[in-house]
């Protein structure tokens, strides 16, 4: 057996976790190798006073002075968990507002557009179809007021009417 | 009362179940603290994080694992975290400050205490991994099984990871292997 295998046998047998067959190995090993017998001494000494340590006193009132904490940490923790909530609902609000915004958009049909004359003219209408109802009732005030319109759309703004 | 249900009490919100729990692990939870800092102020501190965390996590374990085992793993990650955040502290500087001559000069009834400061100091300075596995069977007396799977590696594992430390906690002490042999 070499050292370095022997080195490990040793590191085994503080924890007295040796194979069976290893510690024969290892005892003839030993008998024949000085070094590795200094090893196995400092190995039993470093590491069984380490087992013999004894430990201090922690401080009193462990759990007294543990609860407090406990208890921030609760009312830390629902607070986290409302911000770990709410952030992750932030986005997902935003996504359906923008959705609802789109469906309103295509599916609610828009009040119809005003066109201009030209754009009455254009597509072959009368553009005072509005005002055929009044003119067709035959009042004179309506009459007067057609021909105030007209005159305003004529070449010169003289022509008004004096009752 | 039988640890499951005292567990699953807790689990449910009940404080004097988590207190029992508490009251059962707070010294091996300190200890083994204690065992990778050597100090006792910090030793109780990181003992109650370790709660802490226990009892934001409490809600999450499935009793599939045992809860001691559990709560180390909890407590091996606490330290680590510790270590990482105290990094810019130079980790001996937690330890005994006994002089070199002091610890060298072993005469007298204090003859193992200073030889494990010395041995402790010397554990200090090994890679974090090094140091956990030699405090959880060294110190604490854990078994291979019961470190595999607190460490969640295989028992092969924690053989050659333990056979490793030893090496080099072994390397790091070559100044004063003298002391350790019979005849010192």
């Amino acid at each position: 057996m070499k050292c370095k295998k022997a080195e490990k046998l040793i590191s085994r047998s503080v924890d007295r976790a040796l194979k069976p067959g290893e510690e024969e190995e290892l005892l003839k090993h030993l008998k024949e190798c000085p070094l590795c017998r200094q090893k196995k001494e400092e190995y039993e000494n470093i590491f069984g006073i380490l087992g013999e340590q004894v430990f201090p006193e922690s401080k009193p009132y462990f759990w007294t002075r543990l609860k407090p904490k406990l208890k921030r940490e609760v009312s830390y923790e629902s607070w986290l968990a409302w911000k770990k909530w709410g952030l992750r609902a932030a986005p997902v609000s935003l996504l359906l507002l923008i959705i609802f915004a789109s469906l309103v958009m295509i599916f609610v049909p828009s009040e119809q557009k005003e066109l201009s004359s030209a754009e009455i003219l254009l597509q072959n209408q009368n553009p005072f179809v509005e005002s055929l109802p009044l003119l067709e009732e035959g009042r004179i005030e309506n009459e007067n007021i057609h021909l105030i319109f007209t005159s305003m759309n004529g070449e010169n703004g003289a022509r008004r009417y004096f009752p | 009362m039988e640890e499951e249900k005292i567990v699953q009490s807790a689990q449910k919100g009940d404080k004097d179940a988590f207190g029992i729990l508490v009251e059962r692990y707070r010294n091996k939870m300190f200890y083994l603290a204690y065992g990778m800092t050597n100090n006792r102020e910090t030793a109780d501190d990181l003992a109650q994080d370790i709660f802490i965390k226990a009892y934001r996590a409490l809600p999450r374990f499935n009793l599939e694992s045992k809860f001691s085992t559990w709560l180390y793993r909890i407590a091996i990650n606490t330290i680590k975290d510790f270590f990482r955040k105290e990094s810019g502290i130079e980790k001996v500087s937690l330890h005994d400050h006994t002089g070199i001559e002091d610890r060298v000069n072993f005469n007298g009834e204090n003859e193992k205490q200073r030889k494990l400061g010395l041995i402790k100091e010397n554990i200090g300075k090994l890679p974090e991994k090094h140091r956990i596995i030699l405090t959880l069977r060294d110190i604490q007396g854990k078994s291979y099984s019961e470190i595999a799977e607190i460490l969640n590696i295989s028992p092969g594992t924690v053989d050659s990871r333990l056979f490793r430390a030893r090496k080099k906690l072994r390397k790091v002490m070559a100044p004063y292997l003298s002391l350790f042999r019979r005849e010192s």
